[in-house]
């Protein structure tokens, strides 16, 4: 059977609008494998709750599908998709569930200084060591040549996070990445909040991306409550997530006057807090709309002006949010982010959030940047190395260190 | 610590906005940290840096290193991970030096506040690693709040 087969073949959950399949043990090692011979079946993103690890592909359409962990284990997808290793390694550190087989077991965001051990397990572990201990000094892969390590405070490359460098004959052996200082516990906090306050915590994941992770969020539960966001609020996401993307491309004052027109549209210079569940948080008047075109026109031409001039002109009247009702389900939203696609995945119920996930871009990035690293030049850390520095110019690290 | 006056930052922006600003007596280095943020503080300080503000122009200096800087300027609730870092980034700037803490979650942890993922999940803000001399609220806040704050600095050192 193909991983496809396999998945459709498995007991539908209540996740919408896509489905979510889970797998036996066995169905799940049989996809597994499956994977490696199918390079067509996107795969997007891994996370987990306490019983089961979930993972999103995309085919023809997105999917979520997922397997309960027995005895603490599940079968790796990093051997046959090597961007599953990072998740991998976080869902070790925040759930505790071991990818058997897994092409890397380092841990990824904890340092051993948290003090529980797994926060998101069941029941997790307090760490006895975690008073007054320094992070643990990160294990990196060794090849042959000079090692370089920078971070996670200035001289840094990108956000606070270690990099280490390998040089040999004056260009990049190897690059390699330790994330995890800024994690904040975002996925802890959003649990047992209600839609509403869960967002504002979403838009908080990468504030270059607030309206993604904001809409994206919005999506899912709304999806998980069965109802839309009304056309108007919809047309407002549309803009808003247009002007994100237009505006991360722009520097000096074009970019300035982007975040002033947000400022005078949406109240906002970076938009935060404006998308919430159910709608948007701004009432869009016909002047505000013109302001914003006339600011839009005045930067000139380019694709992205383009973008967002037709998101303007779309953007419908009438009731902005709509109440949503509360349905114990799942559900699954993207958007458009500045880097690429932001997903969000929520479990509702009694009203409030149950277990959620969140993936930027950033994750399949890293190890992307990593292999695109190799044959940069580098010329020392003294003042922050030019070729490396730019190669990771455009990573947030809030992404991933949620 | 000492929080910012807002009739004071409330005008200096306003005269900031109505005029190209006199420089400062002296310029000031900072070294730009983010401890567990969201980006959104390292953005607007950025656009202070840009042509938009000019930063330079205003007497103040970005420093990519603490070492010979005058201001560590934090943004970020403080997460357990970074107080050493933090704490070594200070320690290896001269005297008289100030540290700045920018942005809600850096005041007093923020949205962030009770994650045991802080250094202090009461108030797990920049103070739970390192003395703060000037907080800078607002999520994040504007460049020229953040422009503000530092003259605010400078001339309650007498700069």
């Amino acid at each position: 059977m193909t991983a496809f087969e396999l998945i459709r073949a498995g007991e539908v959950v209540g996740c919408y609008p896509w489905p979510r399949y889970v797998l036996s043990q066995a169905a799940w090692f049989e996809m597994a494998r499956a994977l490696r011979r199918e390079p067509w079946l996107r795969f997007l993103a891994l996370w987990a709750d306490g019983t089961a690890v979930h993972a999103l592909f995309e085919g023809d359409a997105p999917v979520v599908v997922s397997v309960v962990v027995e005895a603490g284990l599940y079968a790796a997808l990093s051997p046959g998709r090597p961007g599953a290793a990072l998740f991998e390694r976080a869902v070790a550190d925040l759930w505790g569930h071991q990818a058997a087989d897994a092409v890397d077991v380092r841990p990824w965001l904890d340092h051993g200084v948290w003090p529980m051990l797994r926060p998101l397990a069941d029941r997790p572990v307090p760490n006895t060591a975690a008073d007054g201990a320094e992070p643990e000094v990160p294990e990196m892969m060794e090849v042959a040549g000079d090692a370089v390590g920078v971070g996670p405070l200035p001289p840094t490359f990108s956000g606070p996070a270690v990099w280490r460098v390998t040089v040999g004959d004056g260009v990049v052996r190897r690059l390699e990445g330790r994330f995890g200082w800024g994690h904040r516990g975002v996925l802890g906090l959003m649990r047992g909040k209600s839609a509403g306050a869960a967002a504002r915590l979403a838009g908080r994941i990468d504030g270059g991306a607030t309206v993604a992770h904001a809409t994206a969020f919005a999506r899912a539960v709304e999806a998980a409550a069965g109802l839309e966001a009304p056309a108007a609020a919809q047309g407002a996401r549309i803009l808003m997530l247009a002007l994100e993307r237009l505006a991360v491309g722009l520097e000096g004052v074009r970019r300035e006057a982007v975040l002033r027109a947000c400022k005078a549209v949406f109240g906002h210079r970076l938009m935060m807090d404006v998308v919430r569940p159910g709608g948007v948080g701004c009432d869009l008047a016909v002047e505000g709309l013109m302001a914003l075109d006339e600011m839009l026109a005045g930067l000139g031409g380019g694709e992205a002006v383009e973008a967002a001039r037709v998101a303007v002109a779309n953007v419908p009247a009438g009731v902005v949010a709509v109440v949503l009702p509360h349905r114990e389900a799942e559900g699954l939203g993207v958007a458009e982010g500045p880097a690429g696609a932001v997903w969000h995945w929520v479990r509702m119920g009694g009203g409030v959030v149950v277990a959620s996930f969140a993936a930027g871009p950033e994750w399949l990035m890293v190890p992307a940047l990593e292999r695109g690293a190799v044959g940069l030049g580098f010329d020392g850390v003294a003042g922050v190395a030019g070729g490396v520095a730019e190669h990771l110019a455009g990573l947030r690290v809030g992404g991933i260190d949620l | 610590m000492t929080g910012v006056d807002l009739d004071l930052v409330g005008s200096l922006v306003a005269r900031l906005d109505a005029e190209a600003l006199a420089p400062l007596g002296r310029s000031l280095a900072v070294c730009v940290v983010a401890a567990g943020d969201c980006g959104g503080c390292a953005l607007e300080v950025a656009m202070l840096r840009s042509a938009a503000y000019g930063l330079a122009q205003h007497g103040v200096s970005v420093l990519e290193t603490p070492v010979g800087a005058d201001v560590l300027l934090v943004s970020g609730a403080m997460t357990r991970s970074l107080v050493g870092p933090v704490r070594r980034a200070l320690q290896q700037m001269a005297r008289p030096r100030w540290v700045v803490a920018v942005g809600d979650c850096g005041v007093d942890g923020g949205v962030f506040a009770g994650s045991g993922a802080l250094a202090d999940a009461g108030a797990g803000g920049v103070g739970a690693a390192v003395a703060v001399d000037l907080v800078v609220p607002g999520c994040p806040p504007e460049p020229l709040v953040i422009l503000a704050g530092l003259r605010a600095l400078v001339a309650a050192n007498g700069g």
